[in-house]
């Protein structure tokens, strides 16, 4: 149990060398010779056509088709997996008449000759209240309708509903939805107060999300995306943890009836949602249990006088990254979910905090202190590949994934004061999600959108 | 970082000394030439050498002289290598739980040089000229190639190609250089359609396909999917990746052939 995240990558190179041994001999052998064997060049981004949408809702608009063919464009640009077609390019029509079948799809050649990999085309129509559009992703090279749905928002809710659209189309190709509708929690004192609040994934809807006089700080979401759980005194002498919801979830202050004087710093829920990863602290020593979301349960994972905090949940549920001061400085470690098999994980640097594990458990983003300075870096699980993904002078904080671990969303005080930046992992595309706002701290990207 | 901006400093000051002393050794060098001819006796008269006889006519079916497409750069993979950072050795620090939720302050300090960009992957060797021309050429032709079967012939290419390239023929399948040639061009021309996301990286994803090729190239029907890689999204990359690379460079030989995508680095 203990070697299966770590061993993963030496396992599956094993499978593959098994594997093509298998098709290069008796397959190739008897039919078409040996097998050509193609490995990946350079890494690009698809290119996708999105058509102007006919347009019969109501009330009519004449502008409502472009504004949604850009707003689309520009939540598959922030993804980066389906970069949007120039018009020029189109060799196709330039609006959709109606949505056809494979059967009656004649262009596709126009469109693969024109660099488009995948087409979508649309229809809006909808009521007085209700923006209704019905959509289709083709592949343009086999032909094939990847896709067919419908969305529908009220008519303010435009943007939002581009954006849902443009990771259905990075869904339709790749298996994993797009990220321009994903949210964003964090904590920002622009109010007076610090308070947790809630934006779209590209910087857009900043909205608070908390009301009340004492600090709230370390926001997680639920792993549906329903509530966002956050560290605050409330009406407390001791911190404790409370959720903010939106509906599914009963919002106020969780797991009151344990560790009652203790002080709650901080609560992570597992992947599965049902259990929460909680730091407390007795006597001096800072230690992290383990706990059912309804209090059952509950465990002392670290053990002895030391500081420990800041964990991370495996995408599997089955590790826990975090940091430890027990080498006499703060590295991170990781240990099963009971406790059990505990490794140090770092080595370099003297002081390295902030992990967060990446949805596809390939990489842990954590910061390492240089010079009184922070930088975000990734490890992998087994410790073999450390690397830098954004250095500045100034410090670089809080790093949390993307749910489809292509991107970090952290804070910096590159500009002054702190604020919210999205990096791809290569480390391309800065992109800074807020501005002059007072100080924007502790981000948590929430999970895909539903 | 500083430790690693020292050793790259070092290294300059180094291969700077080094420039010296090769600079004065040619100096003595040219002296010694220009005594030796100066001194030494009268020129010698000329001798041709032996000729050597080169059947190019048998090694490769020259329509036209076509011009060779230059390798496209390979760069390093984008997945990142191993690198050890080694910051600068800061004080002992003891993180002490703060009256939380507060969050955590640190020290800012002035603004410091950059770290060393990590350290990349080497880049893997440039494909053989020969096989690129050869390709080409055949593919210019049209016409398929004579196999050598001879193993003598056959052996020193698959030496001289990257281990990738010859997966199949290092478990005892006998390849000729045309077919190696051909193999070579044809994994470089659908790489330049194939687009691999990051998350089809490194997860242990094959998928192995038969397409039936014409004598252009042009695949006939539709791609066979003959093992499926678990995931059907990547199958149909692959398919997608092929339909998108017809024609391939005219084969050897028309009929069916087997393509394996292996998206391992």
């Amino acid at each position: 149990m203990q070697a299966s995240p770590f061993k993963l990558r030496t396992l599956s190179a094993a499978l593959i060398a098994g594997w093509m041994s298998l098709v290069a001999g008796p397959v190739g052998a008897q039919d078409s010779g040996p097998a050509i064997v193609i490995t990946p060049g350079e890494s690009r981004a698809f290119h996708a056509a999105v058509q102007l949408f006919s347009d019969s809702g109501f009330p009519a608009e004449p502008q409502r088709a472009r504004g949604l063919r850009e707003e689309i464009e520009a939540g598959m640009e922030f993804s980066g997996v389906l970069l949007p077609l120039g018009h020029d390019a189109f060799l196709g029509a330039e609006q959709t008449k109606s949505l056809v079948t494979e059967a009656r799809r004649e262009d596709c050649a126009d469109w693969t000759q024109g660099g488009a990999d995948a087409l979508v085309e649309g229809v809006i129509g909808g009521s007085e209240t209700e923006l209704v559009v019905e959509y289709q992703v083709w592949d343009t090279a086999r032909c094939r309708s990847l896709a067919r749905g419908q969305l529908k928002r009220v008519h303010s809710d435009r943007v939002r509903l581009a954006k849902l659209l443009a990771d259905e189309v990075v869904a339709a190709f790749t298996g994993t939805p797009g990220v321009a509708g994903t949210e964003i929690a964090f904590v920002s004192n622009r109010g007076g107060e610090r308070e947790i609040y809630v934006m779209d994934a590209d910087g857009g809807r900043q909205r608070r999300a908390t009301r009340g006089n004492s600090i709230k700080s370390f926001p997680d979401w639920t792993p549906d995306g329903g509530a966002v759980l956050y560290t605050s005194y409330g009406d407390r002498v001791v911190p404790g943890l409370y959720l903010t919801s939106r509906g599914a979830y009963r919002p106020g202050p969780i797991l009151t009836g344990i560790l009652p004087k203790q002080p709650k710093y901080r609560g992570v829920f597992d992947p599965k949602g049902g259990t929460l990863a909680m730091v407390s602290s007795l006597g001096g020593s800072t230690a992290i249990y383990r706990v059912d979301r309804d209090g059952g349960n509950l465990r002392r994972l670290t053990q002895g006088g030391s500081i420990n905090i800041s964990p991370s949940w495996s995408p599997d549920g089955e590790w826990i990254v975090f940091v430890s001061d027990r080498s006499g400085s703060p590295q991170l470690y990781i240990m099963g979910s009971d406790g059990q098999n505990l490794r140090r994980l770092t080595y370099n640097g003297s002081y390295n905090t902030g992990p967060e594990w990446s949805p596809d458990g390939r990489w842990i983003v954590y910061e390492t202190r240089i010079h009184g300075q922070f930088d975000l870096w990734l490890i992998d699980p087994s410790g073999e590949i450390n690397l830098p993904i954004v250095s500045h002078p100034r410090s670089d904080e809080s790093g949390s994934w993307s749910p489809d671990s292509r991107k970090v969303v952290f804070s910096s005080t590159r500009r002054g004061r702190p604020d919210l930046y999205v990096v791809d992992l290569n480390g391309k595309n800065l992109r800074r999600l807020t501005r002059m706002q007072g100080e924007n701290l502790q981000p948590a990207w929430g999970p895909f959108a539903r | 970082m500083l430790r690693t901006g020292h050793w790259v400093e070092e290294q300059r000051i180094e291969a700077g000394q080094q420039m010296r002393r090769l600079l004065v050794f040619s100096a003595l060098a040219h002296v010694a030439l220009v005594l030796a001819l100066v001194l030494g006796p009268g020129p010698r008269p000329l001798r041709a050498p032996p000729a050597l006889m080169v059947d190019l006519v048998a090694a490769l079916p020259l329509a036209a002289p076509a011009p060779v497409a230059p390798a496209p750069p390979r760069k390093a993979p984008a997945e990142p290598a191993p690198a050890k950072p080694a910051p600068a050795p800061q004080p002992k620090v003891k993180i002490l739980p703060k009256r939380a939720p507060a969050a955590e302050a640190k020290p800012r300090a002035k603004p410091r040089p950059k770290p060393e960009p990590v350290l990349r992957r080497r880049a893997r060797p440039k494909e053989l000229a020969y096989a690129d021309a050869l390709a080409q050429l055949r593919g210019e032709v049209g016409e398929p190639a004579p196999v050598a079967p001879s193993p003598a012939k056959a052996a020193p290419a698959p030496a001289a190609v990257e281990p990738a390239e010859v997966a199949a023929p290092s478990r005892g399948v006998r390849i000729s250089p045309e077919l190696l040639a051909w193999h070579v061009a044809v994994r470089r021309h659908v790489r330049a359609v194939w687009i691999t996301p990051p998350e089809f990286r490194n997860r242990g994803l094959a998928a192995e396909l038969v397409i039936d090729l014409d004598a252009q190239g042009r695949v006939r029907g539709r791609p066979e999917l003959v093992r499926s890689s678990g995931n059907p999204f990547y199958d149909d990359n692959a398919i997608r990746a092929l339909v998108k690379a017809s024609p391939l460079p005219a084969p050897p030989e028309a009929g069916r052939r087997t393509v394996v995508f292996s998206p391992e680095e």
